[in-house]
């Protein structure tokens, strides 16, 4: 940037000021790359962007991409469920962004619903109301009127078309039960509602990742993932719960061998310094099976990498994370020889699983720049600091 | 060693002129480059004529107090963004930074113009701490900006966003 650079905001000056100590003709305004400079200090702070969107149509302009790049579709819902208030948990930002009733009426001056749509770079989904994904032919009424019964009447709005053509990545987190329509969660609803999830219709990701903050397992074939989402898909990220590390249908043989990943380039699993260390047996027999049928995918273990069992010796312990990642390699070889894998299957397979000590990845930025924010593995930092501190005072 | 401060004298818009010891002056990369052009010409005054006599004042007094300090890499402006981010304004600048909005603005302005990197992040990060908790109308007056939207423009923003607002 050039000191002299000044590009002024277009809108005029107040004329109708009453606040004479600071008369607007005295005061002068800020540059506009001033003011983005400013506006990107606070570009995770939503409530304030929010505020910053209708100051004015510049204002707006520099706002809406922050506001809408990182999208829940709606961080409140888990709470409002867990707390029985089902009507609250029907609202969210998506009924009134998708619902014709919005659509055209208000258009003017570009300031469409659907511009703040075409922001949406990384687009987090939890479960959320089915009526949200269904079209305006009313599939809703195929289900049992009794589902939708407490919702509040704002959101079975008839809704448009979704369209999210610029999502790279798309996550799934806090999913109930594995699933993503959570009328399927009442109390007393027997039968499942398969209805396709219209949000994941509209997207095309280049990432997904899956976040499993409880003690749950994560089965995409439950919620009805279109097939076609692989077609886009090179990377899957799995941010691991304390469960198993593996835990996850796509990994596990039968599951797997039913998608058609061939889109695939990598899978990474992570297990954030926050979770206890737990490498099971059973994890590295599920590699070793979606290994088989998927060879050319690369696989990233980000790990801490702590004390495991030497093979075949359990009194004995692994404790160095470097020899405790050359152990998991050999647990690796013995399983697949078991297997009876040709020697150079099993070469050509071991060379595509990669482990990766958790500090070190996180130093490494093009790993995780597409799929993370910086402030979440600030915080990761923090409690790997905090481990260590107490490894060395212990 | 009682080696002679070398300094520079600097001219504001109202031709007052300060006679600034280089290190001082040079926490400003635009002055510092300008003393590099002028090479060994001692006694020329170098004009500034975007900055006011009481806003250099004010300036100068930071970079003063920062003279120590190792200058930010020339290149190293927008790659640090995350350090810039996360970072809190110290503690000495806090208080030096406590001024009039007005005076707040024009040392923003000043900073950009003479490439005062870190202190154009403390203005800024001020500036953002102001906008914290504040209606748009609020932020109007701060900024100075008139309303351009028709009262239905920003009914349907408001709604559009409200979910951010929790």
């Amino acid at each position: 940037m050039s000191p002299g650079h000044s590009n002024e905001p277009a809108s005029t000056a107040d004329t109708k000021n009453e606040d004479s100590s600071s008369s607007p003709s005295n005061r002068r305004r800020l540059p506009l790359e001033l003011v983005h400079r400013i506006i990107h200090l606070l570009k995770n702070d939503k409530p304030n962007l929010s505020s910053l969107a209708r100051v004015s149509k510049q204002f707006h302009q520099i706002v809406i991409p922050h506001l809408w790049k990182h999208f829940d579709i709606d961080p409140q819902m888990r709470y409002a469920i867990f707390n029985g208030k089902y009507a609250a948990a029907a609202t969210g930002p998506l009924p009134y962004a998708f619902s014709e009733d919005n659509n055209n009426k208000h258009d003017c001056n570009g300031l469409s619903s659907q511009q703040s749509l075409n922001q949406i770079h990384y687009l987090s989904i939890s479960y959320h109301p089915y009526s949200w994904c269904t079209d305006t032919s009313g599939s809703v009424s195929k289900c049992d009127p009794e589902l939708f019964l407490d919702q509040e009447p704002g959101s079975s709005l008839p809704l448009k078309p979704v369209s999210l053509p610029n999502v790279e990545v798309l996550e799934f987190h806090s999913l109930r039960y594995g699933q993503l329509h959570h009328e399927l969660l009442w109390p007393g609803q027997q039968s499942r509602v398969h209805g396709e999830c219209r949000l994941l219709q509209a997207v095309k990701p280049r990432h997904i990742v899956v976040r499993r903050l409880l003690h749950e397992s994560f089965f995409f074939n439950d919620i009805n993932i279109p097939q076609s989402i692989w077609h886009h898909t090179q990377t899957l990220t799995i941010i691991n719960s304390p469960s198993s590390l593996f835990d996850c249908d796509i990994l596990k043989p039968f599951f797997g061998s039913q998608l058609d990943l061939s889109g695939l380039d990598s899978i990474v699993c992570i297990r954030p310094p926050f979770e206890p260390f737990n490498f099971a047996m059973l994890d590295v027999l599920s590699l070793c099976q979606f290994l088989d049928t998927h060879g050319s995918i690369h696989i990233t273990i980000v790990d801490t990498f702590g004390p495991i069992p030497r093979w075949g010796r359990q009194d004995q312990l692994v404790v160095e994370p470097e020899d405790v990642q050359a152990e998991l390699r050999k647990w690796l070889r013995r399983i697949m020889e078991d297997m009876s894998w040709k020697r150079d299957k099993i070469e050509a397979r071991l060379i595509n699983v990669e482990f990766v000590r958790l500090d070190k990845w996180m130093e490494q930025r093009s790993r995780w720049s597409d799929t993370f924010q910086e402030e979440e593995l600030e915080s990761w930092k923090g409690a790997l600091d905090n481990k260590k501190e107490e490894g060395e005072s212990g | 060693m009682a080696e002679k401060k070398q300094t520079v004298i600097l001219q504001t818009s109202d031709d007052e002129q300060f006679t600034v010891e280089k290190v001082v002056a040079e926490r400003s990369a635009m002055i510092k480059s300008m003393m590099e052009d002028l090479g060994d010409q001692e006694g020329q005054a170098i004009p500034l004529p975007n900055v006011s006599s009481s806003v250099l004042t004010k300036i100068l007094e930071y970079c003063d107090h920062h003279k120590t300090e190792p200058l930010p890499a020339p290149d190293a402006n927008d790659a640090d963004d995350s350090r810039r981010k996360t970072s809190e304004i110290g503690e000495w600048d806090s208080r030096w930074i406590q001024v009039d909005q007005e005076m707040l603005f024009e040392i923003i302005l000043a900073a950009n113009y003479l490439d005062i990197k870190p202190l154009l992040d403390v203005g800024c990060k001020t500036v953002a701490n102001m906008i914290k908790g504040k209606t748009p109308e609020e932020i109007r007056k701060l900024f100075n900006i008139t309303n351009d939207f028709t009262p239905e423009e920003e009914e349907q923003i408001r709604k559009e966003n409200e979910w951010a607002e929790e």
